[in-house]
């Protein structure tokens, strides 16, 4: 049994979970998730972690409701009682402000999480592009 | 009344449901990987 395929598995086991492909190359695992799903990045985080990994940077495309919490842009991920702390990405500042201008809207956020010392931790995602 | 009772509270239901939101997709860059 290969390395990638104990991750391979050990993620489809996550439920929610579509769709997983693990590149050897790249060292990078995508996953995919159904409709509806409770997943949270922290969560893939741990089971990379618990299989002897460590997680990296993580590009994630997510849904959510986007607001202003305490003077603090957020994305209100109602499908995981999830709340996001957005923040702006240095190469691409725009999205975040565009973002800001969108409170109440509906959006896909893409962006990049990158995961603390504590894995269960919540990061900020970095918004790099609005949809 | 019990089926007026009954579509009151799905409609209710669906009012106090949240919107569907949620993670779409994960790209997880791993290290340690061989």
């Amino acid at each position: 049994m290969t390395c990638a395929h104990v991750v391979d598995v050990a993620l489809k086991k996550v439920a929610g979970v579509e769709s997983v492909d693990v590149s050897l190359n790249k060292g990078l695992a995508t996953v995919k998730l159904k409709p509806g799903n409770t997943v949270a990045v922290p969560q893939l985080w741990q089971l990379i972690h618990s299989k002897g990994y460590t997680p990296k940077a993580t590009a994630v495309s997510v849904r959510g409701d986007l607001a202003n919490v305490q003077g603090r842009l957020q994305l209100k991920v109602s499908g995981t009682k999830d709340t996001l702390a957005l923040a702006a990405d240095p190469k691409n500042p725009a999205a975040y402000n565009e973002a800001s201008k969108k409170l109440g809207q509906t959006v896909i956020v893409q962006g990049v999480m990158t995961p603390r010392k504590e894995l269960n931790a919540a990061a900020p995602l970095q918004i790099n592009q609005l949809k | 009344m019990r089926k007026k009772l009954l579509l009151v509270a799905c409609a209710f239901m669906i009012v106090a449901l949240p919107g569907r939101a949620e993670l779409l997709q994960v790209d997880l860059s791993i290290f340690g990987m061989d």
